[in-house]
């Protein structure tokens, strides 16, 4: 895999993509390219589990779209640029497999759009800030921000945060269900990766992590009586794998399962 | 590349269109052209054929023959030729090889073609740039095409290539400002005084005609690497592929041939040389920081850049260097010796309006941090000191001329009068600190860039570092202040007057810096960062 602004480490079934863009981790159409790749190589590999993205700049995940490149470029490239982003955001949210965005610096704009495709937000406790304040450019949060704020935070709140740009703390983030864990900074790596691996086999279901997460994902988008039927055909999925009778059977035998992804 | 380079043995496949010195050269170089070639050496085209036949010496052979040329394709070359006429019409004059061989009978013409080292010769040269390291000798880990480079690194690089083609065409309209005067016989002012000044006091050539013909030489060289510039985005026609919707090769250029004095990337490039203190200095201190960039370029990521700096810096550049030290010199002989109306404070106070801008060439002193390594060999603040080292050896070589002239001594002897003058403030030879000139220091008069290594910032700013901070600091590096405050523009412009040229304080350049900085309200108050 040729990645310009990404790499892509993988360890005892967890796959770990960093940012590594200085100074800011702005993404452009060679970074989401990296992203795109990414989901793909997660997707396609059997040994993989769930997939962490993390940065390597430090004191920021990421700033959001270049700048420069929405200055210089013109609409028609822009509009392209935006379906490309939304799309491979998208890739990444309709993937059977969970990722979770491990948030140690600044996520902002574009960045914290990226971040609310993941499935679960991890942040540290330091002096960071999350927001969208695309509204102070003139335009708005444009990579799925206006549709995805509102659908993990609700309407009200997702308004108020993008229309007045204002930035929230971690703690503020964790209050508005923005991020579902604050760790403190110097156990940060530790405690996501400790948490990351607790999801994964054999102590867990990854397949049925998975389905979870696409029955959530896609069935939210769904009439209820749809999304209903997407739950039952997935759940009848993993009735029929070998995980699930191993997973009754170790509670009728109170002992931890031991799943095989079969 | 648009069409194949061109090989030794090669027929040009149409005759050039902006060819005035290559014409020229083909048919009017002396002696040199008669040299025989030895059985099975390779024949060469038009557009190769006058440098080795302007080479006269075995170890000008062997330096050319590390070089190759290309012709920019023909569009661009007619619209160099338009620019040209526009803005330099007197070039044919000194391509004429009479004049050229009365002023510099030991030199080969100027080439006015992309001239591209050759990747075997280059290491010799970047192994000997400021900063070199292994990297910056290897060619092997270049891209040779623009549409292989990420888009982030594609803009960088096109940056940095606007800015330098920026500065060659603006500094030809700049030094046209004093050519132009010089030639027209109505010198007047404080320049009048100076020629002839330099000439009661200077025996080493520097008469009114050659100090014109330098300045005009210097705009030949410059519109050449301005070729250089244009052929680097045009000869590979990957760097027009359209990314982000537009073609950035022909738009740059199309947008640096409609530049007018005053609208170049560079503050430097956009004040009015009004003197001629200003061209010499400009030439000493500001074509300095080209030769900084040039060099680091060695290491630029996209290897036809890198592999056109060596032409541009080791052959050309140094002259423009030594013109301008020579000049200032002699300047500064003729102010202590013979100066008429004007003295050694009108030097230093060209050397106070020029320096800053020369410091704020480099950027910002905390940036370049992401170009290091891959652009250029240091970062901004790293090169920048290196630089101050250097120009602080500029003017101690000025102090020395001033002293050797008028004491009659050696160097040796002028050194130790001036450590008595600088270091314990005696009076040698009638010479006192005050009849010397000095280097500013390097938070004085700056716009840009860091003040102070990023101790403050305007309000609102994430980071010190961003932005204008206003810290009206004195020529030595004090604050000026009132009330432990530092006192108001308007007093601080005040102070300006007394130590800056009084042709400065009436140019463009000085408007743009009240109305755009000084006087700007948007900055605000500067605050120290925490």
């Amino acid at each position: 895999m040729d990645l310009t602004y990404m790499s892509l480490e993988k360890k005892d079934r967890v796959a770990i993509a960093w940012l590594n863009k200085p100074k800011a981790n702005t993404y452009d159409a060679d970074l989401m390219r990296d992203l795109n790749a990414v989901v793909d190589d997660v997707r396609f590999d059997d040994d993989v589990d769930l997939c962490v993205l993390a940065s390597k700049v430090d004191g920021i995940w990421s700033a959001g779209a270049d700048i420069n490149l929405l200055a210089s470029s013109t609409p028609e490239y822009k509009a392209m640029f935006c379906l490309d982003c939304q799309e491979t955001l998208n890739k990444l949210e309709s993937t059977p497999k969970l990722f979770i965005a491990a948030i140690d610096g600044h996520c902002v704009g574009g960045g914290l759009e990226i971040a609310m495709a993941t499935d679960l937000r991890l942040i540290s406790d330091g002096a960071w800030r999350m927001g969208l304040p695309e509204v102070t450019l003139g335009v708005l949060p444009g990579t799925g921000g206006t549709q995805r704020l509102p659908r993990i935070v609700g309407k009200s709140r997702a308004i108020d945060l993008m229309v007045t740009g204002r930035m929230l703390t971690p703690k503020e983030a964790l209050d508005w269900g923005l991020v579902n864990r604050v760790f403190p900074r110097e156990k940060f790596w530790e405690e996501t990766m400790a948490f990351a691996r607790s999801l994964t086999y054999p102590e867990h279901s990854a397949r049925a992590v998975g389905f979870i997460k696409r029955s959530v994902t896609d069935g939210l988008e769904m009439p209820m009586y749809e999304g209903l039927a997407l739950e039952r055909e997935l759940q009848n999925r993993l009735f029929g794998m070998a995980d699930a009778k191993e997973g009754f059977r170790a509670f009728l035998e109170k002992r931890k399962p031991v799943f095989h992804g079969k | 590349m648009v069409g194949p380079t061109r090989r030794i043995g090669m027929a040009p496949t149409r005759p050039p269109t902006w060819a005035v010195l290559e014409t020229h050269r083909c048919t009017a170089a002396p002696g040199p052209r008669r040299v025989s070639w030895p059985r099975g050496t390779r024949r060469i085209g038009w557009q190769e054929r006058f440098i080795p036949l302007l080479a006269h010496r075995i170890d000008d052979m062997a330096l050319l023959d590390q070089f190759r040329i290309e012709a920019l394709p023909k569009k661009w070359q007619d619209e160099g030729h338009l620019w040209q006429e526009t803005y330099f019409p007197e070039m044919p004059t000194v391509l004429d090889t009479p004049n050229w061989k009365r002023f510099y009978p030991d030199t080969p013409l100027p080439r006015l073609s992309v001239i591209l080292a050759k990747p075997d010769g280059f290491a010799s040269f970047a192994s000997k740039v400021v900063g070199a390291s292994t990297e910056t000798t290897e060619l092997e880990n270049r891209l040779w095409k623009a549409d292989k480079m990420p888009d982030a690194q594609f803009m960088t690089a096109l940056k940095i290539i606007r800015a330098q083609a920026s500065t060659e065409l603006g500094s030809i309209q700049q030094h046209r400002m004093v050519y132009e005067q010089l030639d027209s016989g109505s010198l007047a002012g404080m320049d009048k005084e100076i020629v002839e000044g330099i000439h009661r006091t200077d025996a080493g050539g520097h008469r009114l005609d050659s100090i014109s013909f330098s300045k005009k030489r210097v705009c030949v060289e410059e519109l050449r690497h301005h070729m250089q510039m244009a052929g680097v985005l045009t000869l590979d026609e990957t760097f027009d592929k359209a990314r982000w919707g537009r073609h950035w090769a022909t738009e740059t250029l199309e947008e640096l041939f409609a530049m007018k004095p005053g609208e170049h990337v560079l503050d430097a490039f956009n004040i009015e040389f009004k003197s001629l203190l200003d061209s010499a200095t400009f030439l000493s201190f500001i074509d300095r920081v080209g030769k900084f960039q040039l060099e680091m370029q060695h290491h630029f990521l996209y290897a036809p850049m890198a592999v056109s700096m060596p032409w541009m810096r080791w052959i050309e550049e140094s002259y423009h260097l030594a013109a301008g030290e020579t000049l200032m010199k002699a300047i500064a002989v003729a102010a202590t010796l013979d100066g008429g109306n004007f003295g050694i404070e009108d030097l230093q106070k060209t050397l106070n309006m020029w320096y800053p801008r020369g410091l704020e060439m480099f950027g910002s002193e905390l940036g370049g941090g992401l170009v290091k390594g891959v652009f250029k060999t240091l970062t901004n603040g790293e090169a920048q000191k290196i630089y101050i080292e250097e120009v602080r050896g500029k003017v101690k070589d000025v102090n020395l001329a001033i002293i050797q002239a008028k004491a009659r001594c050696t160097r040796e002897e002028a050194e130790a009068a001036l450590r008595r003058i600088e270091e314990r403030g005696e009076t040698v030879h009638g010479l006192t600190k005050a009849n010397l000139v000095f280097l500013p220091d390097r938070r004085f008069f700056r716009i840009r860039g860091l003040a102070e290594y990023g101790d403050y910032r305007y309000p609102g700013a994430d980071a010190a570092g961003v932005g204008y901070v206003y810290l009206p600091h004195d020529v030595h590096g004090a604050m000026l202040s009132s009330d432990d405050r530092a006192v108001d523009p308007n007093d601080y412009v005040e102070y300006l007057r007394t130590v800056l040229p009084e042709r400065y304080m009436t140019s463009r350049h000085w408007d743009f810096v009240k109305d755009e900085f000084l006087f700007n309200t948007k900055w605000g108050e500067p605050e120290r960062v925490p």
